[in-house]
């Protein structure tokens, strides 16, 4: 298993966002994430490489474990742990600097200065993300001057950058046209070769297209995880069914 | 009103009219077959019209279904009972279509006087006419309960079926001017045993919707 998750309570100050978390994500496989808005799935999302650090008043109690290794344990590097388990957000947010600056961003950060290393690396983000074709022209023009769709995929080229083991997604196409969708979902599933992806959704069709396995939340609980096809199929917990059939949410 | 109020209407409709369906095509099935025992010509042709009107109501339904597909993009109960609807009406337009075809014998043995009174043929419809009437009360009501005991109806008509078939060869054996009536006798007893065929089906579509298992009856 890639990610163990095991017990997790979440708190913001004295509200519980989440409670009793129990799931695992294989190595290679797409993990979405459904619930209706304020369920806890981008809480939980971040947990997973311990952005909730970042907001004053979190805490946790449970296990998260990446490779076996709690990733809460004290002597974690996190600056290491957010390289190994990158984040592409609802909005593309792109630096407001060059295609190849925000590419190379990661990489110089964690040391890389060698010019020759910095454009192979460039070059297979940007190959990765399937944007290469599209940009290699512009890769000294800004970032800001590219579509939306292709700012996100430059926003996951960036991430890949630094070499992760985990992709993490939150809502990446949510503000993206039909067209823009589909080349990302395609990435996504091109992208599983090599990384594990953890994507969170509103978009039930899409949690349905791209992942091998899906978890329902609501109200800060897990209410279901299973095999794609079971959940939007059979689920077997009414308040999935109700949740994905528009009963409710 | 809601989007799903809406969309839980449109089910509700859906499922309306394969209920409609299957009352009109089991209308078709007794009266062919009361046709052809009572050799009344009138009723034998109003099958045969009516036909249009379980054809027409088919494809109402299948348009329905692509449209709530479209529309809707529905999932998990929802998704299984449009597939199951769109499934069922296809299987009981078939059925309307070999209750035509008895009723057409009907029309062409009209005045002739049958080489033996029809026994078994009648109560092969009678037990259609039940896997028919049962599966659509049990569909109503999203019920599942008693679906093997209701298919297991279409062994007696298989073996019924069977027995026509050996019968009629004595017949045949027996004096050749049988033959023309024995094959139409043989043809009506295959179509009311495929009709017992389309209604296993749709047990095993009702049967998909409510518990999303699939089974097979036949």
């Amino acid at each position: 298993m890639k990610i163990e998750v095991k017990e997790l309570d979440m708190y913001y100050g004295d509200f519980q966002a989440l409670q009793k978390i129990n799931l695992q994500v294989e190595s290679n496989s797409i993990m979405a994430f459904i619930g209706p808005s304020g369920c806890g799935k981008s809480t939980f999302l971040k947990t997973l490489n311990r952005m909730n650090d970042l907001i004053p008043g979190s805490r946790i109690n449970g296990e998260v474990r990446i490779d076996g290794e709690n990733i809460y344990e004290g002597d974690v590097d996190v600056i290491d742990l957010r390289r190994r388990v990158g984040m592409v957000f609802q909005k593309p947010n792109p630096f407001p600097m060059t295609v190849f600056d925000n590419i190379a961003y990661g990489p110089r950060i964690h040391g890389e200065r060698k010019k020759e290393a910095l454009e192979q690396i460039v070059i297979e983000s940007l190959e990765q993300a399937a944007l290469f074709e599209e940009v290699k022209d512009r890769l000294h023009k800004s970032a800001l001057s590219l579509s939306g769709g292709q700012q996100q995929r430059l926003c996951i080229a960036r991430v890949l950058a630094v070499k992760p083991e985990i992709v993490l997604m939150d809502e990446p196409t949510s503000a993206l046209d039909p067209i823009s969708t589909g080349r990302i979902e395609e990435l996504i599933t091109e992208l599983k070769e090599r990384y594990t992806i953890v994507i969170v959704t509103h978009n039930m069709q899409q949690a349905g297209r791209v992942s091998d396995r899906t978890a329902f939340f609501l109200m800060g609980d897990l209410i279901e995880e299973g095999d794609t096809d079971t959940i939007f199929h059979t689920p077997k917990n009414p308040k999935t069914e109700d949740y994905i059939t528009g009963r409710f949410g | 009103m809601t989007t799903r109020q809406k969309f839980e209407e449109e089910l509700e409709e859906l499922q309306e009219a394969v209920f409609r369906l299957g009352i009109l095509m089991e209308g078709q099935l007794e009266n062919a077959l009361r046709s052809l025992l009572k050799q009344d010509a009138d009723m034998a042709s109003a099958v045969l019209q009516k036909d249009d009107e379980l054809d027409q109501l088919t494809e109402d339904i299948e348009n329905k279904c692509i449209h709530l597909v479209a529309t809707q993009q529905p999932l998990a109960t929802d998704l299984r009972m449009i597939f199951a609807a769109n499934h069922m009406a296809i299987d009981l337009e078939r059925m309307g279509d070999y209750s035509c075809k008895i009723a057409k014998v009907a029309l062409v043995l009209q005045g002739e006087v049958y080489m033996k009174k029809l026994v078994d043929i009648p109560r092969m419809g009678e037990i259609a006419l039940m896997m028919i009437d049962k599966t659509l009360n049990l569909y109503m009501k999203k019920d599942v309960t008693n679906l093997s005991d209701i298919a297991a109806a279409d062994d007696e008509l298989d073996a019924l079926h069977h027995q026509i078939l050996r019968e009629l060869f004595t017949y045949i054996a027996e004096d050749q001017r049988n033959i023309k009536q024995a094959i139409h006798f043989m043809f009506i007893s295959q179509h009311i045993e495929r009709i017992g065929d389309h209604a296993t089906n749709i047990m095993e579509w009702l049967h998909y919707y409510v518990t999303g298992e699939r089974v097979t009856f036949n």
